[in-house]
Order: C-alpha cells, then sequence, then structure tokens
C-alpha cells in the first residue's frame, strides 16, 4: 500500500500486525505501545520525523478503546489523572521542539536511535529485576501477588516529603503525597513522550508504580487516560509540523483496536507482579530492531 | 491464568465481531482516503490535521460502539 504523505510504500497488513502487537500490550499494561510500534516503524522504513508523529494518532485511537475496558473494571483513579494533564501537555511541547531543531540540525535520526535503545535497555533491566524479586516476596511471606512491589524504597522516600499542598489519593490508597512530586514527575514523562513521538505510558507506568506508590492495575488505567491525552496534543503539534501520516496511523489502528480490547481483558486474570515481569521481557525488542536498524539500514519492500 | 468459559466465549465472539468489522471498514473507508488525505496534506496542513484526528478518534469510538451493540444483542437473545 501507498503511504504518499510519509513517502513510503508498506504492504497494509504488515502495519495492522504491528497495531495488533501493540495493541495487545496496550490494553494490558496501560501503556501507548509507541516504545515499540516506533521501533518497528523505523524497521519498516518510514522516516524519522514520521515515526515520532503518526506514533501518537495510532495510539490515542487504540488508547480509548483499552481505557473504556480499565474503566468499567474501576482501574482509572481521577483526581491523580486530571493532575498529571497539564505537566504532561508542557512537557510534550518541549520535547516536540527539541525534535524540530534536531530534524533542523539534520541529527534526529542517531539521536532518536539512541534514546530508544538507552531508555528501553534500562527499564528493561530494571522492570524485569523488579517484578522477579516481587515475585520471590510475595512467594516467601505469602502475600498476595496482585499489587507487590519489590522496590518500595523511592516511593516511601517520596511520601516523606512535605512540600505543600499535600494532597490524598483515595482510589490509589495513598493518604498523603505532594502535589509537586505528581507535577514533576509528570512533566519529565510529558518531556521523554514530546521527544520520542511516544505516548510515554512506558516510562510513566513505573514511575507511577515504583515512584508515586499506585498499585499496578490502577497505574495501568490511569496512564491510558493520560495517553489520550498527550497523544491528542502530540498528534496535533506534530500534525501542523507536518509529521503526521493518518493514513498509517488508520490502518495499524485496526489491528491495535482488537489487541487492546484482548489485551485489557487479560489483565482482570493476571497479578501486577506478572504484569510488570511479562512487560521487562518486551521492552529490549524495540532497543533491538532500533540498533538492528542503525546498523544495517532496516528492511526495504 | 484461569479464564472462566463463558466468559471465554463472550470475548472471543466479542474479537470475531471486531475483525470482521475492521475488515469491511479496511476496504470500505481505508483503501480510499489515500488520495484525499495527500492532497489535503498539500494543501492545507491545519485541515488535515484537524480532519486525520477527527477520523481517527471516530474510528476508535464507532468501532468499540458497534461491537458492544451487537454483543449486547447476542448476550440478550
Amino acid at each position: 500500500m501507498n503511504f504518499p504523505v510519509a513517502g513510503v510504500e508498506i504492504p497494509a497488513l504488515y502495519l495492522v500486525m504491528v497495531g495488533f502487537f501493540v495493541g495487545i500490550l496496550a490494553g494490558f499494561y496501560g501503556v501507548g505501545g509507541g516504545s515499540k510500534t516506533g521501533p518497528l516503524m523505523l524497521f519498516l522504513g518510514v522516516p524519522p520525523n514520521f515515526v515520532i508523529g503518526t506514533d501518537l494518532p495510532h495510539m490515542v485511537g487504540k488508547s480509548i478503546v483499552a481505557f473504556k475496558r480499565h474503566r468499567s473494571f474501576g482501574h482509572v483513579d481521577w483526581k491523580l489523572a486530571v493532575l498529571m494533564i497539564l505537566p504532561t501537555v508542557v512537557g510534550i511541547e518541549i520535547g516536540a521542539q527539541v525534535v524540530e531543531i534536531l530534524k533542523a540540525a539534520g541529527s534526529l535520526d542517531l539521536v532518536l536511535s539512541i534514546s530508544y535503545i538507552v531508555i528501553l535497555s534500562a527499564m528493561s533491566v530494571f522492570v524485569f529485576w523488579e517484578s522477579r524479586k516481587a515475585g520471590k516476596l510475595a512467594r516467601e511471606e505469602e502475600i498476595d501477588a496482585k499489587d507487590v512491589v519489590a522496590f518500595q524504597a523511592v516511593s516511601k522516600r517520596v511520601k516523606t516529603l512535605r512540600w505543600p499542598p499535600m494532597i490524598s489519593l483515595k482510589t490509589s490508597g495513598i493518604k498523603e503525597i505532594s502535589i509537586w512530586i505528581i507535577i514533576l514527575a509528570t512533566f519529565a514523562t510529558g518531556l521523554i513522550t514530546g521527544f520520542l513521538g511516544v505516548g510515554g505510558g512506558f516510562i510513566r507506568m513505573p514511575v507511577l508504580v515504583y515512584v508515586l506508590g499506585i498499585p499496578t492495575h490502577v497505574a495501568v488505567g490511569t496512564d491510558l487516560f493520560e495517553i489520550i491525552i498527550s497523544a491528542s496534543y502530540g498528534t496535533v503539534t506534530h500534525s501542523l509540523k507536518g509529521n503526521v501520516d493518518y493514513l498509517i496511523a488508520l490502518v495499524m489502528h485496526t489491528g491495535a483496536a482488537i489487541g487492546a480490547q484482548i489485551g485489557a481483558t487479560l489483565t482482570k486474570y493476571v497479578s501486577g507482579q506478572r504484569i510488570r515481569q511479562i512487560f521487562g521481557l518486551f521492552l529490549p525488542l524495540g532497543a533491538i530492531l532500533v540498533a538492528y536498524r542503525l546498523l544495517t539500514g532496516g528492511v526495504a519492500f | 491464568m484461569l479464564i472462566p468459559r463463558g466468559e471465554l466465549r463472550d470475548f472471543a465472539l466479542e474479537v470475531l465481531i471486531y475483525f470482521s468489522l475492521v475488515v469491511i471498514y479496511f476496504f470500505a473507508v481505508l483503501a480510499v482516503l489515500e488520495g484525499p488525505l495527500f492532497s489535503l496534506f498539500q494543501s492545507d496542513l491545519i485541515l488535515y490535521s484537524v480532519l486525520g484526528l477527527s477520523v481517527l478518534l471516530a474510528q476508535a469510538v464507532a468501532l468499540e460502539w458497534v461491537t458492544s451493540q451487537i454483543i449486547r444483542r447476542v448476550k440478550g437473545r
């Protein structure tokens, strides 16, 4: 199929399959799947600026489907979700401006690829290590595996910070937390979102769990709401800069819509610790694909 | 990971309906969008942005809504 806006020709079935795969991940982990879609699109030969821009609209559609499913399970902390909107949007805009600067300097491809490899590899090692440790903890101390988290040092410390105003998050079971921690954490994830052209879920979800101490299932549902907001804003800002091929996004979304339904339903039957463990296994896949493309130039159709 | 049989059947049915709708939609709509979207991209970037995102949102909500309605009817029998 020809995609004249991005100037590439890619079999539609490949894009539908990419969408289906990341759709399952989106529904299951509450991430938009951009950390996988981006590397896969780069691998299929989509130009880097269109990878960044096109990833976002396809994510919006897919996340709506998964979010509706999670909302019906009661997995959304609305107070937290609303608080996260503004810092996320500001972070995205700054990230998108960085993309424009790098595009003008001609170094976007290299910087983007290296950023993907470093971030995905680091995240993968950490999440996989933590979830294994949490699994061991649940078995040894006979704790309910549903929401056991092994790495709680940061979230415990964060809760001791008394920077006013302090708020409570009832749905997440948090009695008191500084609003500034939420703003700082979500601004940082927004910045990465705007720069990589991802929904930011693969960063935001671990931040919610390990830094803010949100239960995994609530983090998944709340994160999906944030992805809808951040990816919609990211879509508009990148689209006005001519970085979005909507046809690619629409084709990918047809597969993603089915995948998101499957993934979201599966969370009802899998523990939070197990969700994170499998998440850690999938992260390096993107890093490997980007490294392969950087070394060989990817595939041609 | 144990999924109750009834839920698994309903879910498989839902996915099947979803898949059928997506195939029809792909050939009826997406296959003919190539030319118009490219013309819009070249002539009016703002309209292209607004229209593109609107189509995508409509696609997401409509597919989900139609499937839910069909499922409700099937379950109601």
